[in-house]
């Protein structure tokens, strides 16, 4: 027979037993393993070993010695296709950043490294440095290296999160804070409102749980509060006299406007503004009761102080044009959120007493008269129902009923708003679907709605609800809310600007600079990416002012 | 005695570093009627010390160079990249690789104690190569466990997959027997009686060992020394018991790697297609691919 060339992927026992089998036989052998070490010794799993036999430990020296297999450690397989006899891999093999040529196995790397991390190969149950052979069998040394610690790679703003974290075990709060405020401005409101998803991936998580990083965020920022501390500000000498307007003074704007300001536009950044204070959804979006005006204001107070112009009250569109704006800046930032609800596609939704989530929201925040009288309905399943139907509890309504089409599993809202608001007393009424609003002398006086059950997942990968015929029934409502999404006013711009919008009425951006097809004008937050988290929308502001720096400077 | 000689050895956590978060304290629900007040108040000063001393500071290699100044034959290299490259092969042959999943025990964290652990750890344990030179030891203490409980959260798999998970736990729990002189043991297992007839009549030779066809409720840390008690539901009636060590067993089941390498091959497998004769070579649908079974 003539030699073939075999790929084993898998060097655990059965992986090196068949190439140990497949290289006797006169072939070549690779054997490709994701672990940066091949064999171990196992338990045996089909039989009891009442015969004193215990484990099964692969011949890793006989791999050693033969030449016929070529072992590809710390390696996955990326692509792979073909016929019998003609077969191409495609492999992609992590560096182990020792020339096993050269090393002599002395072990002297181990006892020097500083680092001790759980050890994966004895399943975490004692440490290992960052150096490691993994198993004594194999003796392939590597040097377990991360660009970034996994939390802050998860940052959409890319926080530091383990420098600001060693400060507070330190008990420096002042530095911790000061390494947040590098990228962040709004330490006081994302340590409140972050959905914070470092936490979900933190290696600690494998061991009990992971550590509580927005919290500790918002420990260190409470504390200059707290003891009235002042911020200190400081600002590049160098400056720039091209003047910016930012168009919404709400997460992304002011983080836009604060590092326009650090890199050196202050006192040339004014930020417009429709509603009577800055903070966008921080301040009309998230109820007071998750994030206090207070100290909302204390943040958007740190970013003023760094030259930051701030004019409230002025809609583009009504108090100010666009086209004053565009012949008085060099360049404009678009940063006006998603402030309308999306439609239920119900009969009769323009009914009165149907309100959209956000309106009531921003009413209630604003403390303009809002509905509180008997019981409500809302509808929907993310953190914006969550806050409605919270505040609503808050504010008078006797009964408040959620509806959601799916289950509790697949409910986009953050599992902690959703066992507080059961907590609080909102009834959920799960797998229910709206179908029409019933109305009574031109009031809306309930919703009529199927019963669903759950079908093939959809490509979100969550599973599809599907109506059960004649399920339908009527709940009593005195109000509905419909909080199910936001999407963009874009009427500040007219046709003629030439402005690409999108799906969700969004201007278009390139998503790596966050410029708009328009030169000189660039958008950030909600208003571009559609509907997100808070510190999504402030990563984009840091990113559009790096943007607007590098056309500005571009320009000259 | 040998035991004593080894406390402490094996402790894994710091004791003054809680293996809990820490939760955020909140102002009651009746407080929160009529009214905006803030709902979370905030952490107090040591239990945001106390939290932020649990980053683990995600220890990884920091690039001080002290291995790469140590290293006599030069071997350390900071800079050697990742490589990229193709394969261009008769056969191949896959394996089962190695993954198994944790089912948490109902209502609570159970293998967030200290004193439960999985059985790949007590695979480590057992191994002479493992952390404690072959002994099983209670993590939180280091201390040698006199009563331990096996326990089966999942169920629902192959009749194939559940020996095979059966199969590798008893072995264990045969082994312990041997390691630990006079040690009690139970194992509760909703497939026990299932398991019984696959095993056959080696299972009857196993003595000691309290082979329990229940179903496991709840598993809470008791007292001082952080046993474990267990709840567990049998012939209707409910039962606790409490050990020094509680071991939970994995599903086992196929890594993303192997599902997605038979996919892009045009097969379909699962892990019971890897349980056949141990070592053998099977052949599958496509010609030129090839099953090494688990051994």
């Amino acid at each position: 027979m003539a030699e073939k060339n075999v790929l084993i992927i898998g060097g655990g026992a059965a992986g090196v037993k068949a190439a140990l089998d497949r290289v006797n036989a006169g072939n070549k052998v690779f054997l490709v393993e994701d672990f940066p070490s091949i064999g171990g010794e196992r338990i045996p799993q089909d039989r009891l070993i009442t015969d004193g036999a215990s484990f099964t430990a692969p011949d890793l020296g006989a791999v050693k010695e033969n030449n016929g297999i070529q072992v590809i450690d710390s390696a996955e397989v990326r692509s792979l296709a073909g016929e019998n006899g003609n077969f191409k891999a495609k492999v992609h093999r992590r560096t182990p950043r020792i020339d096993r040529e050269k090393c002599n196995d002395c072990g002297e790397c181990i006892k020097v490294c500083p680092i001790h991390m759980y050890d994966d190969y004895n399943e975490s149950l004692e440490w290992r440095t960052a150096v490691d052979y993994f198993n004594s069998g194999s003796g392939n040394y590597n040097v377990f290296k991360e660009d970034m610690p996994v939390c802050q790679r998860t940052c959409p703003i890319n926080l530091d999160i383990r420098t600001y974290v060693g400060y507070i075990a330190d008990g420096k709060y002042a530095e911790s804070l000061a390494t947040i405020r590098k990228k962040l401005p709004f330490p006081l409101s994302i340590g409140r409102v972050c959905p914070h998803p470092c936490e979900f991936e933190c290696n600690r998580g494998y061991k009990d749980e992971p550590i509580s990083i927005c919290f500790l965020k918002r420990y260190v920022a409470d504390y200059e509060v707290y003891n009235e501390v002042e911020p200190p500000i400081s600002l590049p000498e160098e400056t720039y006299p091209e003047k910016i307007a930012i168009i919404g003074g709400g997460p992304s704007g002011l983080t836009c406007a604060y590092h326009l300001a650090l890199l050196g536009y202050h006192n040339n950044i004014t930020v417009f503004e429709a509603l009577p204070a800055c903070g966008g959804m921080f301040l009309v979006g998230i109820p007071e009761y998750r994030l206090p005006k207070a100290i909302l204001a204390k943040d958007v107070e740190f970013i003023e102080k760094h030259g930051v112009e701030i004019k409230t009250g002025v809609r583009i569109g009504k108090d100010i044009s666009y086209d004053d704006i565009r012949k008085d800046y060099d360049a404009v930032l678009l940063a006006v959120g998603a402030h309308l609800g999306m439609s239920m596609r119900v009969k009769n939704e323009d009914a009165e007493g149907v309100v959209e989530g956000v309106k009531y929201l921003r009413d209630a925040a604003l403390g303009n008269e809002i509905p509180n009288k008997g019981s409500c309905i809302v509808v929907g399943g993310g953190n914006v129902a969550m806050d409605v139907a919270r505040t609503s509890l808050r504010v008078g309504f006797d009964e408040v009923n959620l509806l959601y089409r799916r289950t509790r599993k697949e409910m986009p809202a953050s599992p902690w708003e959703v066992d507080a608001a059961e907590h609080e007393g909102v009834k959920f009424h799960f797998l229910v679907a709206p179908q029409e609003v019933v109305v009574k002398g031109g009031k809306a006086v309930g919703m009529q709605c199927l019963k669903m059950e759950l079908g093939e997942p959809d490509e979100s990968g969550r599973r599809r609800p599907v109506p059960i015929e004649g399920s339908e029934f009527v709940m009593d409502a005195d109000t509905i809310f419909a909080a199910i999404g936001q999407v963009t006013d874009a009427s500040l711009v007219e046709e003629k600007h030439g402005f690409k919008i999108g799906r969700k009425f969004n201007f278009e951006v390139n998503p790596e600079t966050f410029e708009t097809n328009v030169e000189g004008v660039f958008a950030s937050g909600d208003g571009a990416t559609g509907a997100g988290i808070a510190i999504a929308a402030c990563a984009g502001g840091k990113t559009a002012a790096e943007s607007i720096h590098k056309y500005l400077r571009g320009k000259k | 005695m040998y035991i004593y000689e080894k406390k402490g050895r094996y402790i894994i956590d710091f004791q003054d570093i809680p293996a809990k978060r820490a939760e955020m304290p909140e102002i009651e629900v009746e407080e929160r009627q009529g009214n905006m007040k803030e709902v979370e108040t905030g952490f107090p000063e040591d239990v945001a010390v106390a939290e932020a001393k649990r980053c683990l500071a995600c220890r990884r290699c920091l690039g001080c160079a002290l291995c790469w100044a140590e290293c006599k034959p030069e071997a350390i290299n900071f800079d050697m990249p990742d490589e990229d490259f193709e394969l261009e092969v008769d056969e191949v042959i896959l394996t089962s690789g190695m993954q198994r999943k944790i089912a948490p025990i109902r209502g609570n964290y159970g293998n967030k104690h200290m004193n439960v652990v999985t059985d790949l750890q007590v695979e480590r344990m057992l191994a002479d190569t493992g952390p404690s030179d072959g002994l099983i030891f209670r993590p939180q203490d280091g201390e040698i466990p006199k009563k331990i409980g096996f326990a089966q959260t999942f169920g629902g798999v192959d009749d194939k997959v559940r020996d095979a998970a059966l199969f590798y736990a008893v072995n264990e729990a045969i082994m312990a027997q041997k390691k630990i002189e006079g040690v009690e043991i139970s194992f509760v297992s909703p497939d026990m009686d299932a398991f019984k007839a696959s095993a056959g009549s080696d299972l009857d030779k196993v003595s000691g060992v309290n082979f329990v066809n229940g179903t496991v409720a709840e598993a809470t840390e008791v007292g001082e020394n952080k046993d474990i008690e267990l709840k567990y539901e049998v012939g209707g009636s409910e039962k606790t018991e409490t050990f020094d060590l509680l071991v939970l067993l994995t599903r086992p089941q196929l890594p993303p790697m192997i599902e997605g390498s038979a996919k892009k091959l045009g097969i379909e497998v699962n892990y019971v297609s890897f349980l056949g004769t141990p070592g053998e070579i099977v052949e599958t649908d496509k010609a030129g691919v090839m099953l090494a079974q688990n051994m």
